[in-house]
Parts: structure tokens; C-alpha cells; sequence
């Protein structure tokens, strides 16, 4: 009972100081974000971008002609110049040859975003220009057509990205961000009342372990209220999170394994300067692994809110895992601490 | 200063032994991690997506219930995204298959157009080309021009078997001396903007790593009474600006060892320099104002989001001039073409240096309130009523205050992006935000006893023109054509703002960001009409 009232004291003083909106905020930032430069990476390379991209052709290609209706130059320097002066969007190069390999020279601006353009309309009309000489060799080639309910159906170049970037990308974002959040939390509130010497007064009236688990208690509640926060603020935004409730979990076992970590680490530290420090580094490598081991929580949660095939046992393991990592993490934290307490007295 | 420096690097030789072996270890052991964390690439998307027949693709799994079935040798799909995102990706699996299997049965004849590109800078912004820049074209031309045949003949002569046309990137590498550039078609592919983006967090991030020690230390300083302690012994700003200077030193050495673990120029540190100069200003300032450790981190964060925004969404739509004004824009343009133009690198670096030295200069006039349980908003109330003590004072605080409010603006335009009719709420923070700096001016200088309509007066053109000189040198319009409206508006915002003034600040900030608000609406209204 007295670790949920210090576990209420230290929530109260995040409502008191405010810190909880710049908390949101942080999560609405890392949503709006990613999103943009989604945004910004969709409007570069939108299909509807690269329509009307106009090429300049040096040399004699009648079949590459037909297909892309280039304004002919006779020397490359007067191609070059209306190049360099924006009046075309790219020069290509070459003869055709129907029965050899065509080299083929592509003159494009130095500057990456006007060549985006020309880039991706030259790579359509390349690839079918491609087709239409393997044909001429007597190679088949690769004829895509798909099909939703029996009606044939076109799906443009890159529709994966949406998909990819909300269960990818933002939402193990979302979930990491809260995890981090959480943890910085419980280090400084630890920290504080050992640096400040309120710990000595709370430990007149409560015992060490219930303070620790009270501040364990507030850390994982403002976790779980923050989870929700961004689930909420999904689902309004018309996101669908597949298996929310077993998302939520594993998202909360993230949450409770690095809160687990920032504990023990301040609890050997006992100075906020260094415990921030080392948990910022153990913090990255730790969230490094979990996106790049195919094996992790950060894997199973993209699976389960996207609806993909998962095995039961995943979460119940996590889950299990981040149990025994907050038992021993109490448990490390009051030992140390009463002997370093102990050690000052 | 160089004493306080030196104390500084003291007080962090006092952490033990172990410890500081432990950090070392710790350090190592996140290298590694990071490492092989970037070789082995994301793998969290395993499994994603489910298809009726076992392919070599870890994105899919085979699945009774699949995004995509295979039935007669068609390709059916449900039609949600995720089904529909599938088969995009399924068809870039089937590509890869496609080209293996021709390449093997058909050999250098599947592969008909060979590519190769070349990069040729232009400028078609505003003005021609210069006669300079013709001839260093004409001479890449020139020098192109005779290559591709060299090249083409000795390809032609190697008899281009398939893997060395799908092997392109080995090549690359070194291991045949003769260098292949060709693409396929499909290999074609517009330079990613997400790995430039990347390339410049990675020059970014160590700097948070930095503020957040030096903040821990400046915070500490600060509960514990040290200041007052050095106060004593130094000048005041040679204690700030001490204590600052390894924090500093360490910033500027991990940014160019990592520019050089890259490969990179290093003289892109000089568009580094002044944003970590400002983001060590910044960490002092709210060291001052913060009242515990809990609110310093917080504000920490958001300092680090502000600037993460401010740096980085422009950089993200280099397209559009605006995006200039981040140092981080025009490193990248800096990488990509050698070169940059100087006056945007002037404005682009000035701003941030003017933010450094006004965010010490308010630093060192906070130290009176350092203590105070006032929230930091009341202290920064307090810190502009000490500072602004006469017109020219009002006119300039409101002129510099001008880079503060863009970074300000530019944060709530990224953060209110997501949510719907967005603009509706841009328009009524900008005003806010305007209005709250305008009027923070006049109210500190009514406070101090000035007359607050030549205050209001003042404190709207100052803010005009600061306003109007970035955003002009930025993008192409006459001067002084744009000038009478607007100032009419921010002059009628500010009077407004002292005519109800003695209803409070609050309501006096209200009244006047309304009206800048309407104005704003109409304006927005009548241009997209």
C-alpha cells in the first residue's frame, strides 16, 4: 500500500510540473515526424511527379523514340546547355542496337531532387524499352497481371511504403519512445529524492523497498497511460492496430524491461549525471538489437498490429522474459541501494 | 576561463575508476552493437506478410489464410493495404527472380540497355548560368564524351558475362580493374533521401549525448550553489562560458571523427558549429530556468525535438528555397555539389549564432531568479522585464527574438501536420506565438515605466522587419511592395494588446492574437481563393 502512495506522489508532481504535456508532445512529434518526411519522400517520388518528364536524345533510336517522344539534338553541347538551363529534364546518349548491347549514357543535374524526376520516368520507360527488345530476341519476359475478385487491378510502383511506415516504422517508434520516456522518468525521481536527501525523510515512515517499488509503480503506470495515448491517437487518425490487446502488452513489455534497466543502473550509480549517461548508451544498443535481430519484441509487435501471422507463445514469452528482468532489477536496486545508503549514514 | 574549463574536466575525473572503466566498456560494447546492428539492417519486418506457397523472401511466410494466393498461375490479392502492399513487394521478389533465372539461361543478351549516368550541375533557380560554370560543363562533356567508347570497348571486348552485370556493386569495389558503372534499368534508381537524412543524424546525435551531461553538470551546479561559489572567484560570463568550452571541444571532435569514419569533407563542420554553439546556449538557458532534474529533462527533450525539426524537415524538402535556412539543408547540398551558396550559408549560420549569444546574454541576466519556484514561463517573463529597459531595447529584443519564434513556428507547423483541418489550428499558434513575444516586449517595458504605445510601435517593426529579412532572402520578392499591409496588421495587433493590457496579460495576449489570427485567415483565404 505505501509503495502506490509514493507511486501517486511521484505521477502528481508530473501533472504538477506539466511535464506530462511535453511527453505528449514528444509523441505527437515523433508521429508527425516520421510522417512528414513520409510525406515529403511520397511527393518526390510520386507517380503523378514523373509524367511529364521531358528528355533531350543525342544519336538514333527509333524504338526507344516511340516510347518516350524525346526532343532531338544533333550535338551533345546544345542538349548539354538546354540541359544545364532547365529547359529539358535529362539527355540521353546512344545508337540503338536491336541485336547487341546498348550503352546508354544518361546526362542527368547534379542536384539530387531535380534528377528524381527525370530518374524514375527514364527507369518506367527503360524497363519497358528492355521488354520490348528481349521480345525482339525471342526472350520471354516477365508479364505481371493481378487479379481482386476475378477483376484485373493495378498497383502502382512503391504502394508498399504507407504500409511500411505505419507498422514499420512509426508504431516500434511509438513503443521505443515510450519505453525511453518511462525510463528517464524513474531516474530522475529516484535520483532526486537520493540527491536531494528526501529519500532519507521517506525512509523514516516507509521501507527502501516500497519506495522502490513505488517509483518502479509510478514509472509503468505513466508507461501504460501513455501506450494508450498512442494507440488512441492512432486508431483516430484511422490506423488499425491489429490485436490491440496483445500489441498493448508487448509494447508494455518493452516498456517494462528498459524501466527495469534504468533502475538497476541508477540504483549502482546513485548520481543522475552518470545514470542518464549510461542508460542513453545501453539504451541505444539495446534498442539497435531489437530492430535488427529477426528474434524480438520490438519484431513481434509490427507482426501482431498488423495483423500478420504470430505464435501465441511469442508475447506470453516476452512477457515472461520482462517479468524476471523487473524482479531482479527490484531486487539488485534495494540491495545496492541499502548498502550505499547504509555506507553515507 | 580556461581555469573554470579545466575545473570542469576535473570534476568529471572525480567519477571512479570503475566507473569511467565500465562507461568504457559500455561504449565499446554499444559500438559493436551499432555496427552490426547497421550491417545486418532492419529485420523487424520478418514475417509481415503471408502468401499461399513457400517463397525465399523473409517478409513472407506461407500462411492458410495469405495476402496473396497464387491460383492458375494468377496472382489474386484481398484489396486491403496490407494485401495490396504485399503484391507491390511480391513483385519486386518476382523481378529478382525473374532477372537470375534469364540472366543464367539467356546470358549477356537478356540484358539488351546497359546504363550509365552522369552528373552535370545546373542552376536554373533564378538567373542564368554563369560563363565559369559553361566552361567547367563543357569540359566534363568534353571528358565524357571520348570515356563511354573506351569503356564500351573494353566491356565489349570482356564478353559481359550476366554476373558481372548483376555483380555491379563487387565491381565497384575493386576486385576487376576494369570499373563497371552500368546499370540495368531496374537498378535505376533516384539517390535515396532517407540515407542523406541519415548520414546527417548521424553527425546530429552525438551533440544530444553531449547537452545532456553538460545540462546534467550545469543543473547540478546550479541546486548545488557552485555558481555562486565561482561567481565570486571570476567574471560571470567567464564562468558560462567556461564551463560550456570542453562540452564544446568534445562536439566539434566527435562530429569530425565521425565525418571522418564517413568519408566525408570536413569542412562541413562549419555548418555544424554554430548549431552546437546554440544547442549548449540553449541547455545553459534551461538550466537556469528549470526547477528540478524531472523538468530539466523535459525540457531537454524538447529542446532536442525543437532543433531536430527546425534542422531537419527543411532538409527533408530541399525543393522548395525556404529550405535553406537550416545548416543541415545546405551541408547536404554542400556534400552533393562541393559547394553552397554564401549568402544563404551567412543567414542560414548568422540566425543561430545570434540565437547563442542572446540565450547566454539571458543566462547571465537570470542569475537572480535562478532559484525562484516560479514555472519558466514566469521566469522568462521575468528575465525579458530585467532585460528590456529602454525603446531601443524593445526594438531589438523584438527584432532577435524573430529566429526563436521561426524555430518555434516551425515546430508547431510539423507537430499540428498530422492532425486534421490543420490549418485552422496553424494559423491560430503562429498568431499566438507571434503575439506572445510581441507583447512579452511591450508588457516588460511598461513594467519598467515606458510609454506602452511607442513600445507597441516599436516592438511591431522590429518584428516586421526581422521577419521580412529572412523570409525575403530566402524567397524572391520585392521588399518593400510587401511592407505597408502587414505592418499595418502587426502595429493594430500590438496597440491592441496594451489597450487591454490592464485586463492582464493573458487576456491582453488573447485580444491581440485574435486579431492576428483573422488577419492571417483572410490572408491565407484571399490567396487560395
Amino acid at each position: 500500500m505505501e509503495s502506490v502512495k509514493i507511486a501517486l506522489k511521484d505521477l502528481r508532481s508530473i501533472k504538477k510540473e506539466k511535464t506530462i504535456l511535453v511527453v505528449i508532445l514528444l509523441l505527437f512529434f515523433v508521429a508527425s515526424f516520421s510522417s512528414l518526411i513520409i510525406v515529403g519522400l511520397t511527393f518526390l517520388y510520386s507517380p503523378v511527379g514523373y509524367a511529364t518528364a521531358k528528355i533531350g536524345l543525342v544519336g538514333n533510336a527509333p524504338i526507344f523514340s516511340s516510347l518516350v517522344h524525346p526532343i532531338r539534338y544533333d550535338s551533345l553541347e546544345q542538349a548539354i546547355k538546354d540541359l544545364v538551363n532547365g529547359k529539358i529534364d535529362a539527355v540521353v546518349v546512344f545508337n540503338e542496337n536491336v541485336t547487341g548491347t546498348n550503352f546508354v549514357t544518361i546526362y542527368l543535374p547534379k542536384e539530387d531532387v531535380k534528377s528524381i524526376k527525370a530518374t524514375l520516368y527514364l527507369r518506367k520507360k527503360l524497363m519497358e524499352y528492355q521488354d520490348i527488345l528481349r521480345k525482339l530476341r525471342g526472350i520471354p519476359t516477365l508479364n505481371l497481371k493481378v487479379y481482386e475478385d476475378g477483376k484485373e487491378i493495378e498497383v502502382p510502383e512503391g504502394f508498399s511504403l504507407r504500409f511500411r511506415f505505419i507498422y514499420v516504422m512509426l508504431i516500434p517508434l511509438l513503443a521505443v519512445t515510450t519505453a525511453v520516456i518511462s525510463s528517464a522518468f524513474i531516474i530522475d525521481s529516484l535520483c532526486e529524492e537520493i540527491e536531494t536527501k528526501t529519500l532519507d525523510v521517506l525512509l523514516s515512515v516507509v521501507d527502501l523497498g516500497d519506495v522502490i517499488v513505488g517509483k518502479f509503480l509510478a514509472s509503468f503506470i505513466l508507461s501504460v497511460f501513455l501506450t494508450v495515448f498512442w494507440m488512441v491517437m492512432l486508431a483516430v487518425n484511422g490506423i488499425e492496430i491489429h490485436n490491440s490487446a496483445l500489441a498493448m502488452a508487448t509494447s508494455l513489455s518493452i516498456c517494462l524491461v528498459m524501466i527495469a534497466l534504468s533502475l538497476a543502473i541508477s540504483a549502482f550509480t546513485i548520481n543522475r549525471e552518470k545514470s542518464q549517461f549510461v542508460f542513453s548508451i545501453v539504451a541505444v544498443s539495446v534498442i539497435m538489437l531489437m530492430f535488427s535481430t529477426p528474434i524480438s519484441p520490438v519484431g513481434l509487435l509490427v507482426r501482431l498490429s498488423a495483423g500478420s501471422s504470430f505464435n501465441f507463445i511469442e508475447p506470453i514469452v516476452y512477457l515472461a522474459v520482462s517479468a524476471s528482468a523487473v524482479l531482479s532489477s527490484l531486487f539488485t536496486a534495494e540491495k545496492r541501494l541499502n548498502k550505499s545508503i547504509g555506507l553515507e549514514i | 576561463m580556461l581555469r573554470i574549463a579545466l575545473l570542469e574536466l576535473r570534476a568529471k575525473r572525480n567519477w571512479s575508476k570503475r566507473f569511467a572503466v565500465s562507461l568504457a566498456l559500455l561504449s565499446v560494447f554499444a559500438i559493436v552493437v551499432s555496427v552490426h546492428s547497421v550491417l545486418s539492417g532492419v529485420k523487424i519486418d520478418r514475417g509481415i506478410y503471408s502468401i499461399n506457397v513457400k517463397i525465399d523472401d523473409p517478409k513472407f511466410v506461407k500462411s492458410g489464410n495469405p495476402d496473396i494466393t497464387i491460383y492458375n498461375g494468377m496472382i489474386v490479392v484481398k484489396g486491403d493495404l496490407k494485401s495490396l502492399s504485399a503484391y507491390d513487394e511480391f513483385r519486386n521478389y518476382l523481378r529478382r527472380v525473374y532477372d537470375e533465372w534469364v540472366s543464367e539461361r539467356y546470358g549477356s543478351s537478356a540484358f539488351p540497355v546497359l546504363i550509365r549516368i552522369v552528373r552535370i550541375p545546373t542552376k536554373v533557380e533564378f538567373g542564368g548560368v554563369t560563363a565559369g560554370k559553361l566552361k567547367e560543363i563543357a569540359k566534363i562533356v568534353k571528358k565524357e564524351e571520348k570515356a563511354p567508347k573506351k569503356i564500351e570497348q573494353k566491356e565489349e571486348r570482356r564478353e559481359i558475362s550476366p554476373e558481372l552485370i548483376r555483380g555491379g556493386k563487387e565491381l565497384k569495389a575493386g576486385n576487376t580493374k576494369v570499373e563497371s558503372n552500368f546499370l540495368t534499368p531496374d537498378e535505376l534508381k533516384p539517390p535515396s533521401l532517407l540515407v542523406k537524412l541519415i548520414y546527417a543524424f548521424s553527425f546530429v546525435i552525438p551533440m544530444y549525448f553531449v547537452i545532456q551531461v553538460y545540462s546534467s553538470s550545469a543543473i547540478e551546479d546550479k541546486i548545488k550553489g557552485r555558481f555562486e561559489l565561482l561567481f565570486v572567484a571570476e567574471d560571470e560570463w567567464k564562468v558560462i562560458v567556461g564551463k560550456m568550452l570542453p562540452y564544446i571541444v568534445l562536439s566539434v571532435t566527435l562530429t569530425i571523427a565521425i565525418m571522418i569514419a564517413l568519408g566525408k569533407s570536413l569542412e562541413g563542420i562549419v555548418f555544424l558549429i554554430p548549431v552546437i554553439l546554440f544547442l549548449m546556449a540553449l541547455s545553459t538557458f534551461t538550466a537556469m530556468i528549470s526547477r528540478s532534474y524531472k523538468e530539466m529533462t523535459f525540457l531537454t527533450i524538447m529542446i532536442s525535438i525543437f532543433i531536430t525539426t527546425y534542422l531537419f524537415i527543411p532538409a527533408v524538402f530541399t525543393a522548395i528555397p525556404m529550405s535553406r535556412i537550416s545548416p543541415i539543408t545546405l551541408l547536404l547540398i554542400f556534400f552533393e555539389c562541393g559547394s553552397v551558396n554564401i549568402k544563404e550559408y551567412i543567414i542560414s549560420t548568422l540566425q543561430f549564432y545570434l540565437m547563442s549569444l542572446v540565450l547566454i546574454y539571458l543566462s547571465l541576466n537570470s542569475l537572480e531568479i535562478m532559484h525562484s519556484q516560479a514555472n519558466p514561463i514566469e521566469k522568462i517573463v521575468e528575465i525579458s522585464a530585467g532585460v528590456v529597459k529602454s525603446y531601443p531595447a524593445v526594438f531589438l529584443a523584438s527584432l532577435l527574438s524573430i529566429p526563436f519564434v521561426f524555430v518555434i513556428e516551425f515546430f508547431t507547423l510539423s507537430i499540428i501536420f498530422a492532425i486534421k483541418f490543420a490549418f485552422v489550428i496553424v494559423i491560430l499558434l503562429i498568431a499566438v506565438i507571434e503575439e506572445f513575444f510581441k507583447g512579452l516586449f511591450v508588457y516588460s517595458a511598461f513594467k519598467n515605466g515606458l510609454n506602452p504605445y511607442v513600445s507597441a510601435f516599436l516592438s511591431a517593426v522590429g518584428f516586421l522587419i526581422g521577419e521580412k529579412i529572412v523570409l525575403f532572402s530566402f524567397v524572391p520578392i520585392k521588399f518593400v511592395e510587401l511592407i505597408p499591409v502587414p505592418l499595418m496588421a502587426h502595429l493594430i495587433a500590438s496597440l491592441l494588446f496594451v489597450a487591454t493590457l490592464r485586463f492582464g496579460f493573458r487576456r491582453a495576449l488573447l485580444a491581440s492574437s485574435s486579431f492576428h489570427a483573422l488577419y492571417d485567415g483572410v490572408i491565407l483565404w484571399s490567396l487560395l481563393r
